[in-house]
């Protein structure tokens, strides 16, 4: 992808600061991809931090340069060239759980049910996370947006 | 933006004849077979030269050898550092003063697997009991290679002698009528022959295969029973 088109990717967005720890985004993402309320099935998932109380969300960032591409066996991973997002492809996935590892967030996850790996598909183009945050804590946004917010929020 | 080939050149440079082999099967993946004993000095390069993560360390069991890996995050690509460590020698280098995080995993895989990691800040066992036996480590296969029992013997005879059984009665009789002398020239009894020999086997690949160890002109592992 060119700088641009990377500029201009749509990505997820997370504010600390207006997220009240609900986990209706883990709800919202389990029963729209398993049809249930598993908070261990989510593809983010909101850690409370209890010394400090803050919070803070570990989701797939769908990075410029993904690690878990690079590190899959069976390049079972692939970058969408138009898109930006990364995606599994469950047919050639041999869950070996390489991108948990390699993954600076471990946001993949061994599903023992199917026995792959599976993330965040960016539930085809509308994230049911974002769409059910009512303090639009976290929210679609272009990647230059996300860029600027980490840089004022994460010196 | 660094890529794979950068890396490789990189790498190949300072390590110079430390580096074996470096290859990237695919994009942004790069494997670097290096010699052990610059372990320590692959990963200062690679942390000086780049911004650089540790994802992992694995080790492999290969019966005879461990394998250890230590993979690293450069700039997008996975950097892996392969060094082979014969078992008799039951040891890695620590890189914990130049990558704090191996901390916990170094202490995992000698747990696991029985390996030593020299200069270790604190090698007491991590996920096992502190009084659990040295001899029986989880993921540790027996010192075996790939021959089975019965083909031991004759491996070890062949690798050092050339000569894997005495001819039988009915090979000196057909050779005799053949017109040929009872016994064939025998390789061990000329020491240029028997050289040329091993080296044969060598470039075959079957001494390292068997297991061979040239100095003690033995098998690494037990020949009987």
């Amino acid at each position: 992808m060119s700088k641009q088109a990377t500029a201009q990717q749509k990505v997820l967005l997370y504010d600390p600061e207006k997220c009240t720890g609900c986990r209706y985004c883990e709800i919202a993402c389990t029963f729209f991809h398993f049809n249930k309320i598993d908070f261990d099935k989510a593809h983010l998932h909101i850690v409370f931090d209890q010394n400090n109380g803050e919070l803070e969300a570990i989701y797939c960032q769908h990075c410029d340069e993904p690690v878990c591409v690079a590190s899959c066996p069976k390049e079972a991973i692939i970058k969408d060239k138009k898109t930006g997002l990364v995606k599994i492809n469950t047919m050639k996935c041999i869950g070996c759980q390489t991108c948990t590892v390699s993954c600076p967030l471990s946001v993949p996850w061994f599903n023992k049910d199917y026995r792959i790996s599976m993330k965040c598909d960016f539930c085809n183009g509308e994230p049911q996370c974002a769409k059910f945050c009512s303090p639009q804590a976290i929210r679609v946004a272009r990647r230059e947006e996300a860029w600027e917010f980490n840089k004022k929020n994460y010196p | 933006m660094v890529n794979e080939q950068e890396i490789i050149q990189s790498m190949k440079q300072t390590l110079t004849t430390d580096v074996f082999e470096a290859e990237s099967p695919k994009t942004r993946r790069v494997f670097i077979r290096i010699k052990p004993e610059s372990l320590r000095k692959a990963v200062k390069a690679l942390t000086q030269k780049y911004e650089t993560r540790l994802i992992t360390i694995s080790a492999v069991d290969h019966g005879l050898d461990f394998e250890f890996l230590h993979h690293f995050h450069v700039g997008g690509n996975v950097v892996t550092f392969r060094s082979v460590k014969p078992k008799e020698d039951n040891t890695c280098d620590s890189i914990v003063d130049l990558v704090p995080a191996a901390y916990f995993i170094e202490r995992e895989i000698s747990d696991l697997f029985g390996a030593k990691f020299n200069n270790s800040p604190n090698p007491q066992p991590l996920i096992l009991p502190k009084d659990w036996p040295d001899d029986k480590r989880p993921l540790r296969r027996p010192q075996e290679g790939n021959l089975p029992m019965q083909a031991r013997a004759s491996a070890e005879s062949l690798i050092s002698t050339s000569c894997v059984f005495p001819v039988s009665s009915f090979i000196e009789k057909k050779r005799e009528e053949a017109g040929l002398p009872r016994n064939p020239p025998l390789a061990f009894t000329d020491e240029k022959a028997l050289h040329e020999f091993q080296e044969l086997m060598e470039d075959a690949g079957f001494t390292k295969r068997a297991g061979y160890d040239k100095e003690k002109k033995r098998l690494r592992y037990k020949v009987g029973e």
